[in-house]
């Protein structure tokens, strides 16, 4: 996708705020929502050409493997169904109807907008990040202007052609656009202009970007996440290991919410260091269903020195275990006994740590306590509270199963806001 | 130095003594075997690739060992006469490697061999201005064990450091220089890439510029990447020329590591020596083999690919041959020309000797 010169892209946000008030302020909520839900439909449908296209262009613009694509597509879009979108404003906003109209409240009425005019700023780390902010956006009917990455300029034009295609009206409210960040002209515009800026991306691009925001800013910067299976739940062992292998390789463990450790509880059924072999079988066979993608040779380097570090740790007789795939750096299990939290080089790389008691992590996480998103649990329900509450104030804001890391459904509150509230003003009319 | 000398070194030492005729592959396995007996943890290495001696049969398939091994075991075939340590980053918190040298009859033949055949290939000793620091400041580093030898044995006798433990002394440097170029007596400068970038900062600083006689030649070595402002090499052969009045063909880059006692050098001076004209690339003494591997399978890759250097040292005969570097770079020629180092890992080399020394100040 070619860069916009400044006076098409002025020309575009002009469009979109006159767009907006032509086709988007005298619709319903609910009609914009079907339209986004025939959206939806399309992409859930293996047939159609959009999904048959973006199983053909995904692959490469991501790095992803054609079979990886193909599997995470309707995951992504399954989320985006109207009857989800729906339950998610009921749970935030009450109901629908309150972006249309003065709607009854407990002190009076009250009323739901969005701004006139939002930008998005897409991380593209993993394909279809950010689509959920986009659908959003539409829905509190703001013109949106998104800017994709680089490394994923292919879903969210695909997607945003779907709408266009279903309604040209609403499609014109839409527009999306890429050029090589640091822009200057481009991103005054985009961002100075906006109401609101919505961006995803490392904490120096989101400064970058708020610094030319005029209007209001949320910003989701970088996040680690891990995992925790506590001594109860391995009697279950295997099949707990198999879905974290699952979380492990999904999307290569590019997502933030993507396990970069996992901390197993002693005292189970097995111990950390045979759970760490059974997740090394679950890698395993996941390389078979769904294998990884190409990695550069610097991500390889850096996986054979995390290995080479393993392996000559155990050689000088740390009480470490390397298990690796055969050929290649597709995938690799370290199960290191020292708990201290280490950064993955990911693409499948994951090291199993044993914790003696779970109340050991506040000490070992503190210092992460600005950048953990996620943990992906195993645990018997009369544990999971009293863990979420600890996990909570070290500022973990999703605690879900095992095997569900980087699916969240659509409710998950992202930095722990709210999703469609956080993008709404609220008017009331008191009795 | 100490005795009893083992005979596989005897043969290594010959072997750089006069390398012409000799098969370097067959001696190749017979350090390997010898390493493969004494050194136990890279024993323990091979056994687990069921890699051995009666298994090997060419001196590309002797395992190679990552740097990363130096900082966990110390691999050595006996106790050392000498360790050399790593540069730890400037986070400071990082584990330092440590090679450790049984015999350092090895690198000092080794080091000073190829140091002459591409330094001076002339033979003929020259004074030698050093910025790099002296052993007494920096006494675990191999690189100023390796300007030490170079100063006191080849180079003249007013041979001199502007290195020590009281810092950089760029003025004395600069009269030095001066002097070089009053007396018309060429000089070979050692430096450490960004003491020499800081020096020519001083001279724009200070509006100076020198004409140092011909042949005089510099070798630099570390890089400059991440030190002081950043300099790319064109930007630094360009300011050889302007503050000094030394040509590229005199300007040889060291490539090298704590972990192997020999070197690499740009060939530009040894083919000015030999009047050919090939473009600028490193090469390594006959008893070295560089193998550049793909960075995922970790197979040998056709000359010109990019991947990871490996090297084969005979001159390593008391710890590992074979080392797996991170450095990324291709096959040329008769050598080999090194691209970069992969991020993530830890910048090496000298460098960060003078960036520590300086920060320690």
């Amino acid at each position: 996708m070619p860069s916009p010169s400044p006076t098409d892209l002025s020309a575009r946000l002009d469009a979109l705020r006159a767009n907006r008030i032509q086709h988007l302020v005298p619709r319903t909520a609910r009609d914009i929502l079907n339209c986004i839900d025939q959206a939806v439909q399309r992409w859930l449908d293996p047939a159609s050409q959009e999904r048959q296209e973006a199983e053909a262009r995904l692959p490469e613009t991501t790095g992803l493997s054609a079979a990886m694509i193909r599997h995470v597509l309707p995951l992504i879009f399954r989320e985006y169904r109207a009857d989800r979108i729906e339950a998610l404003c009921v749970d935030e906003l009450g109901c629908l109807e309150v972006l249309d109209r003065f709607v009854l409240s407990v002190s009076g009425q009250k009323r739901a907008s969005g701004p006139p005019l939002m930008t998005h700023v897409l991380a593209g780390n993993v394909p279809g990040a950010g689509l959920d902010s986009i659908i959003f956006s539409l829905l509190v009917k703001s013109a949106t202007l998104v800017k994709t990455s680089s490394a994923e300029p292919v879903l969210p034009v695909l997607f945003a052609g779907s709408i266009r295609d279903i309604d040209p009206d609403l499609g014109a409210c839409l527009s999306v656009v890429s050029w090589p960040g640091g822009n200057a002209e481009l991103e005054d515009l985009a961002y100075g202009r906006a109401d609101m800026v919505v961006a995803s991306g490392s904490d120096a691009s989101l400064a970058a970007i708020r610094k030319r925001t005029r209007g209001r800013f949320i910003g989701y910067g970088h996040k680690v996440s891990f995992g925790l299976v506590t001594k109860e739940s391995l009697t279950e062992a295997e099949e707990i290991a198999h879905k974290a292998a699952y979380d492990v390789a999904l999307y290569d463990q590019q997502g933030c919410l993507s396990p970069q450790l996992i901390y197993v509880e002693e005292g189970g059924a097995v111990t950390p260091e045979e759970f760490a072999a059974l997740l090394a079988t679950g890698l395993a066979h996941w390389q078979t269903e769904l294998p990884r993608g190409p990695v550069s040779p610097e991500v390889s380097t850096a996986i054979r020195r995390a290995r080479d570090e393993a392996e000559w740790q155990a050689l000088a007789g740390k009480d470490i275990v390397l298990h690796a795939s055969p050929n290649g750096t597709d995938w690799t299990m370290v199960y290191d006994a020292d708990p201290t939290f280490v950064q993955s080089p990911l693409y499948r790389t994951i090291r199993v740590k044993p914790l003696r008691d779970i109340t050991q992590l506040g000490g070992i996480l503190e210092a992460w306590r600005p950048y953990l998103e996620a943990v992906g649990v195993a645990a018997g329900p009369e544990r999971i509270a009293i863990l979420a509450d600890t996990l909570g104030a070290l500022g973990v804001s999703r605690v879900c199963p095992i095997g569900t890391m980087q699916l969240p459904p659509l409710g998950w509150r992202h930095g722990g806001r709210p999703r469609v509230g956080d993008l709404v003003r609220w008017v009331g009319i008191e009795e | 130095m100490n005795a009893p000398r083992n005979h596989i070194d005897t043969r290594v030492l010959d072997f750089i003594a006069a390398p012409e005729g000799k098969d370097f592959g067959s001696l190749a396995l017979d350090v390997f075997a010898h390493q493969f007996e004494q050194n136990l943890p890279y024993q323990r290495f091979c056994l687990a690739r069921d890699k051995t001696p009666e298994t090997i049969r060419t001196w590309k398939a002797i395992p190679a060992v990552p740097t990363v091994a130096f900082k966990e075991l110390e691999l050595t075939c006996g106790p050392p006469e000498k360790v050399f340590l790593t540069s730890g980053t400037t986070r400071g918190q990082e584990k330092r490697g440590r090679h450790l040298v049984p015999d350092l009859r090895l690198y000092h033949a080794s080091a000073l061999a190829h140091f002459s055949q591409c330094v001076l290939p002339e033979r003929r000793p020259l004074r030698v201005l050093s910025l790099i620091p002296d052993p007494e400041t920096q006494p675990h580093s191999s690189l100023t064990q390796m300007a030490e030898w170079v100063m006191r044995e080849l180079g003249t006798p007013d041979s001199r450091y502007f290195i020590d433990a009281d810092g950089m002394h760029l003025e004395a440097f600069a009269a030095a220089v001066t002097h070089a170029q009053e007396t018309s007596e060429p000089v070979c400068i050692l430096a450490i890439t960004s003491a020499l970038v800081a020096f020519f900062d001083w001279c724009a600083v200070n509006r100076k510029t020198f004409a140092l006689p011909s042949s005089s030649r510099i070798m630099d070595t570390g890089g400059n990447k991440g030190k002081g402002r950043p300099l790319s090499r064109n930007g630094y052969l360009q300011s050889c020329w302007k503050y000094l009045k030394v040509a590229g063909y005199y300007c040889v880059n060291e490539y090298g590591m704590t972990e192997m006692a020999s070197q690499f050098y740009d060939h530009v001076l040894y083919n000015r020596f030999r009047k050919s004209n090939e473009p600028r690339y490193k090469i390594g003494p006959a008893w070295t083999r560089t193998l550049v591997v793909h960075p995922e399978t970790l197979e040998e890759v056709p000359p010109g690919e990019h991947g990871i250097l490996r090297h084969f040292d005979l001159a390593n005969c008391g710890s590992v041959m074979a080392i797996q570097t991170d450095d990324v770079g291709y096959l040329t020629g008769e050598g080999f020309e090194i691209i970069g180092r992969t991020p993530g890992a830890e910048a090496r080399g000298c460098a960060l000797v003078l960036d520590e020394f300086l920060s320690a100040q």
